[in-house]
This record gives C-alpha cells, structure tokens and sequence, in this order.
C-alpha cells in the first residue's frame, strides 16, 4: 500500500509530529527503558493497541514472528516495549529496512513522544520501502466502512468493515483509487462448508490486515455481491492520521488467529480506529462482537465527542443503483428495457432513433448498468453469449451518441443500521389470554433484528439465540420459546429488475409452545421458506408471502405452511402483521396462527411493542424493550 | 492446495504471454500481469494477498504471482493501469460506451490525463478506440485476461494521443 499524508511535509514543521523534545533526553537505552518502565508504558492502553495486546494479559494476538523485534518474542507487552527500545536506538547499519525505526514506525512515533527523545525524523529518511509505500497516495480523509450483511456466506452474515484511505477529492482524486485495508480469515479453495464454520467457530484459521486499491473491494463487496455501504469518515488530526498510517505499514501482512464471533474484521479495525482515536470503544473481551456494534459506539461516541466528520455516507450497491437507473425510466421506456432484457435482441437502433435525446440515453445507460450488473467480472469466457453478445450490441449502440451524462438519477439515501437499534435485545413484560392471568415475560437475545423494528436492516428479519421465558403468578418459570436461527430476506424492491425472480426466503429453527393453556408441549421445528414481496407505491408499506416447508418434533412430522404478512413503518412507529397455517402430514387439526405487532420506539435503544397473538394460545402482551 | 494452484497458474501464465507475445508495446499487459501478478499489484505491501489474491479472486484466467511483489518494476503508472484495468474490464468498457462514469475517471487519473482538455481528448480517442476494439470478435470472445489486455493497449494508445502523462 502506498500511504502518503499530504500534509506531511507541513507536517515535519510542525511541533509534536516529529517528536520534537523540549528538551532532549539522553539516548541510553538502559535509562530510557528504565523511565518508560516507570511511567507504565507497557501497560499503557495505546502501547497496548499497538501491539494488539489484551490489557488482561499484556500478550499480544499476533502470530507472525516478523511482528516483534526478536523472532523468539514471548509476545508480551512489557518485554517488546524494553526490545523496541534498545532497537530503535542501534544504529542503523547497512541493511535499513531490516532496522526497527523503519520496521516499527508507529512505535517509534508514539515512544518518542512519549518519552520525548530525538532519533530525527520519523520515518527514518533511509526506510526506502517505508518512504516509497506512503509516498503512493495522498490522504485526506480516513473513512471507516460499514458493509451490509449478506447471506450469501455465513462469515458475512453480519455485514463487514474495512478501512478506507481517502485523497483530496479536490486535487482530481478518485474514490476508486483510495487505499483500503481489509481484515479477514486466509480459507484455503473449495473447502468444506461445515469445516469453514467449525473452524470459523471454534478456531483453525489464520487472518491479516492486507492493503488494497479500493477498486478491487468495491468489485467484490458493491458489484458482484451488491452489497450497500456506509462511511464513516473520521474527524482525525494530522497527528492521528500519521500514527494510524504508520500501524498500517507495522500490520500489514501480519497473522491472527482467526475467530469469527470476536476476533473478526470489526475487532482488528476497531482496533486501529481506538488507536488512531486513543478511545476504548472495542470491548475488552466479548464472546461476540459485530461489525454493527463498533459503529454503534462510534455514533454514540460521535453526539459527545464529534469524531465523525459528517453523517455516515451511504454507497448504494450497483444492484441499487441499478433500480435507481430503472425507476427514473418512463413507462414506455421501461416496456422497451423489459423487452431487451428478455431476448437480448431488440433494435435498439430503430427503437431508440425517435426518442428524445435525454430518454434515449437514459435507456442506454440502463440497459448498459443491467448488463454490468449481470456479469460484473466479465470474461465472455464464463458468461452467457447471449449476455455477452447483448452488451456489445448495447454498446456500439451508445458509441453511436457523443459522449454525454444522462440526467442525474436521483438515489434512495438508507439510513445506517448503526443508526437504528443495536442488536442486542433485553426485554420484560406482561402477556394475558383473554380473561385470563397475565404472566411475566423475559427476553433477551444477541442478535435481534426483529420485522417492524426499529433495526435499520432493510425488508427483513434476524434473530439468532433468541430466548423468550414466561414466569407465572406462582413464579414458576417456563421456556416460552427459543428461536436459535430466523433469518427472513425479502427482496422487495420497486421497480423490480425485469426476468430476475426476486424471491424472499427464510430459515427457522426454533423451539415452541404449543397446545391449549396448562397443556403445552415445547415442540423444536425446522423450515425453510421461499416466497415473493412487494414494496407497495404507499410510502413505508411492504407486503409478501412465503411457502415454508418444514419438519417438527413431538410429535414428529413434515409440514407445510404457507404465510402472508404485511410491514408498515412511519417515523417512530412501525407494524407488522403475519397470518400462517400449518399443516402436518400427521395431524387431523392443522394449525392456525397470527401475530400483530406494534413498536413504537424512543431514541435508539427504548421501544414498547404491543404483541396480540392468534393461535391455540391467543394472547395480548405489552413489551418494554431495551437495545444494548 | 496451493501447489496444484500455481502449477496451474503456471500453466495459465505460459499460455497468456504466447497469447500476448505479439502485441506491439514495449511492456505489454501480459509481461506485468504475468511478471508483477495482480496480487502484487493491487496490494503491493502485503506478500501473501498477492498470492491468494490471484488465486481465489480471478473470475478467469489467471497468472503466477512471486517475490516480484516488492520490484520498482510492478510499481509504475502503467502497471497501475493495468492493474485496475484488469479489474475493472467490465465497468470500464461501459463507462467508455458512455463517455462518463467514475471508472473512466479512474483509468483517465491513472493514465496521468489530469487536465480537463486531456481528459476530453483522452476520452474521446479511448471512445474511438473501443469502437474499434468491439469489432473484433476476439473482444466479445475473450477471456477476461484477454478482454484487459485489448483495453489496456487502447488505454495506452488513447493516453499517448491525448499527451498524457502515463
């Protein structure tokens, strides 16, 4: 990666960045060591994130020998800071890339001005690599973004982050050509899926930093998995900024051990951002943690603190952009998009000659982002001819016309779901039958996404280890359900993309009552549902209907269940509502059910739902929720 | 794994430079792609992204990646080029169809075409030649690789045109 603080010749001027010494310090290493020991550097939180060290423990997570000074490093905190002491102060020698003050820039930096001592400018003029890496890009903004879930791959169900390294868009810079750095796990090709999350899970797999042009994560991330983005771009000094660059240059290429419910891509990055921030805004330790979750911090630390430079900027995946492109088509010209796209062999030539200029660019447009979005990598070698053949015929067709924008097309902004609840859901109240006791109600669950919430997750529903207990007048306690997986996707857009399914899905497992009052039975069900959905031309309003095909336990049998339902959201209050029935090859009576709930929601983490159940079991509950 | 992979990227790489032996520039697409490989490119401080990178993250043929990751050589503006031509082969012939797009801005950037007039006169020879390009049925044939290659050596002639810098 080439990282370069454009500002950084200023930089060198200005007191503070090259650790300029009031008064210079003798440059003994056996003294320096000595006072750094006595201000408790090694046990010092930026020490510590710098090393990527637990504050428990003083050892750090790296497993790559290059990392520390000496290849045989016990890893801990306390021995590296006496090591990059005594190394940062040899001489530098005849191999200088090999020297801790080109290794260790970011040490260097933060000792220095720590214990204010003078070894000249930092970085060393001789690191060559050093200096040839940051000299690459200029940087102007640091942005930390957020990637949204996608189901695809289950180590990315919970969405992603990565860091992004921006230039001066006024100098002529591109987005494009940013700088990004990425953490994730190093998985072998083709390996078995239960291995992958065994491994994930419970450990196996080894992960780094590694640096890349944006482009190449935008190819992944926007085009080929269309998935959406929020930056958050950080309000750093240039002296944060050059402290953060230069960890970068220490972390790169550096190994973990790789554990995707904690020591994940939003742990590491968090810590670089806590570095660069000198905050504690990762956990110290958590058996998970969510990329969701960092940025939930990071708004919270914003409203006290203003380290955002703005609100988070959204970054429409393609896909989106693409319904943004088809949505701003007129009716007739979306009849002529849907016809092209069908048989890939319209005459564009006599169906576009008589439209005005505007229009007939603003099909070609579409119908060029279509064919992109269809085959983003674009090797005719492993696509459709028919696609292939399609494109090119689209393009010669627009090289026809000057060179020329279309009219803006204007894109729906989707809030951050850092701006909606965190994950984590606690939650009391009372639930009654008809005429009937109330019982106390208990619920908690990491990750709980629920429909009509407040969650800033588009069309959907998660839930993962969602417990729900019911403790009676008598006090008795009683697992009411335990949801352990419910993912829901609706793909609910409008207008929708012409000859694509745009099917909804789900997955359930879970445990439930069921049965008459005093005669329930905990009965576990898995199902898989497949449906559509629809985004009604109402504002906030969206409908679907899903097929669920499943099996159940006590008694056992395979079922059916077809389910419609509805969603509707306005400002602080949202709704849903689902209508289900079941049937069981076995049974003689096939269940019935409804649920109706409604949120209203007070800031970020309070809401009070209304939850009125129709089945054998009908109830009215009244819910206080709190989002941690 | 990763033993079988390189062979046959090996393999792949051999049969790109015989592919792309006959292209008129000094260095062309296929000597940096196969010299420098993509990995090394995109992420030149990270040793072993350079390798899986080229690996796991090609959507088609692919080439060999090395200690060649540190060289001066993989390092200049025309391997930025085609670096992110590679990449981008997709996005770009349609941004080039257009006239537009944050792609062609990119390659015009990369291509060293920083001026507005440049950036015209680039725009419109790399139009002109894509036209040309498209008429070539190796073009709609082509393997990703393949597809990069054409574009890069329009890149480069366009930018050469236009006076640009790269």
């Amino acid at each position: 990666m080439r990282i370069h603080v454009i500002f950084w010749g200023l930089l060198w001027a200005c007191a503070g960045l090259r650790a300029q010494p009031v008064a210079p310090v003798v440059l003994d290493a056996t003294a320096l060591v000595q006072r750094a020991y006595a201000m408790g550097l090694d046990r010092h939180p930026q020490w510590l994130r710098l090393l990527h060290a637990s504050a428990k423990t003083g050892v750090s997570d790296v497993v790559s020998p290059e990392f520390y000074v000496k290849p045989d490093s016990d890893h801990h905190a306390h021995s590296e800071l006496r090591e990059t002491l005594v190394a940062l102060l040899e001489p530098m020698g005849v191999n200088a890339a090999r020297h801790a003050r080109c290794r260790f820039p970011a040490r260097h930096l933060w000792l220095a001005r720590q214990l204010n001592f003078d070894t000249g400018t930092i970085p060393d003029v001789r690191c060559q690599a050093l200096n040839t890496w940051r000299d690459g890009h200029p940087v102007q903004t640091v942005s930390l973004l957020l990637v949204s879930g996608y189901f695809g791959n289950p180590a990315s169900t919970f969405g992603h982050a990565l860091l992004r390294f921006g230039s001066d868009r006024s100098q002529g810079g591109n987005s494009l050509l940013d700088v990004s750095l990425n953490f994730g796990a190093l998985v072998p090709e083709d390996v078995n899926m239960l291995s992958y999350i065994y491994k994930g899970v419970f450990g196996g797999y080894q992960a780094g930093f590694s640096d890349k042009d944006f482009y190449a994560n935008d190819l992944v991330y926007s085009r080929t998995e269309n998935r959406d983005m929020w930056s958050y771009d950080l309000n750093l000094t240039p002296a944060q900024v050059q402290l953060l660059a230069l960890h970068v240059w220490e972390i790169s290429g550096q190994k973990f051990d790789y554990y995707f419910l904690n020591k994940n891509c939003a742990w590491r990055l968090a810590d670089l951002i806590d570095l660069a921030l000198d905050q504690a805004l990762r956990p110290e330790d958590s058996p998970w943690f969510l990329p969701v979750e960092y940025f939930h911090r990071l708004e919270a630390l914003n409203e006290a603190a203003s380290v955002l430079l703005r609100p988070a900027q959204f970054i429409p995946s393609y896909e989106r952009a693409l319904v943004s492109r088809l949505g701003a088509l007129n009716e007739s010209n979306l009849a002529l998009f849907e016809q092209q796209v069908r048989n890939h062999a319209v005459d564009l030539d006599d169906k576009t000659a008589k439209l005005p200029s505007l229009e007939r660019l603003a099909l070609f447009d579409a119908l060029l982002a279509y064919y992109t979005w269809k085959a983003p990598g674009g090797d005719s070698s492993i696509l459709d001819p028919v696609v292939v053949g399609a494109k090119k015929r689209v393009m010669l067709a627009r090289l026809q016309y000057p060179a020329q924008a279309a009219s803006p097309v204007a894109e729906t902004l989707i809030p951050s779901p850092a701006t909606g609840s965190p994950p984590m859901l606690w939650a009391g109240g009372l639930r009654a039958p008809p005429g009937g006791a109330p019982t106390v109600m208990l619920e908690w669950s990491p990750v709980s996404y629920e429909a009509g919430g407040h969650h800033g997750i588009e069309g959907g529903q998660m839930s993962v280890a969602d417990l729900r207990m019911q403790i009676n007048a008598q006090g008795d306690a009683e697992l009411d359900a335990l949801t352990v997986l419910k993912i829901r996707k609706l793909h609910a857009r409008r207008p929708n993309i012409p000859g694509e399914d745009g099917m909804s899905w789900q997955v359930d497992i879970a445990w439930q009552q069921e049965g008459d009052v005093g005669m329930t039975t905990l009965r576990p069900h898995a199902a898989y549902g497949l449906g559509y959905a629809h985004q009604f031309a109402a504002q906030g309003w969206q409908g679907f209907g899903l097929l669920n095909v499943g099996v159940i336990g006590a008694p056992s049998a395979a079922y059916l269940e077809p389910l419609v339902g509805a969603l509707w959201r306005a400002g602080p209050w949202s709704a849903a509502i689902e209508l289900r029935k079941r049937f069981e090859d076995n049974a003689v009576v096939h269940l019935s059910s409804g649920v109706f709930n409604l949120h209203y929601r007070w800031g970020h983490v309070y809401a009070v739902k209304l939850e009125a159940s129709f089945n054998d079991r009908p109830s009215l509950g009244l819910f206080w929720q709190w989002y941690q | 794994m990763a033993k079988n992979g390189f062979r046959s990227l090996s393999i792949a790489a051999g049969m790109a430079l015989a592919l792309l032996g006959g292209s008129a520039q000094a260095r062309d697409f296929g000597s940096i792609y196969t010299e420098c490989g993509l990995g090394a490119l995109i992420a030149p401080k990270t040793a072993w992204v350079a390798v899986v990178t080229n690996i796991t993250w090609d959507l088609g043929s692919t080439a060999i990646s090395s200690d060649l990751s540190t060289a001066d050589s993989c390092k200049g503006g025309k391997e930025k080029v085609a670096a992110f031509v590679f990449q981008s082969v997709a996005q770009l012939e349609t941004d080039i169809a257009r006239g537009e797009g944050e792609h062609l801005a990119a390659v015009s950037s990369l291509a060293g075409c920083s001026a507005t007039n440049t950036q015209v006169s680039f725009g419109n020879g790399l139009r002109s030649e894509f036209s040309q390009v498209l008429a070539n049925p190796a073009y709609e044939s082509g393997n990703r690789m393949e597809k990069a290659s054409m574009l890069f050596d329009s890149v480069q002639n366009s930018a050469t045109a236009a006076q640009c810098g790269i």
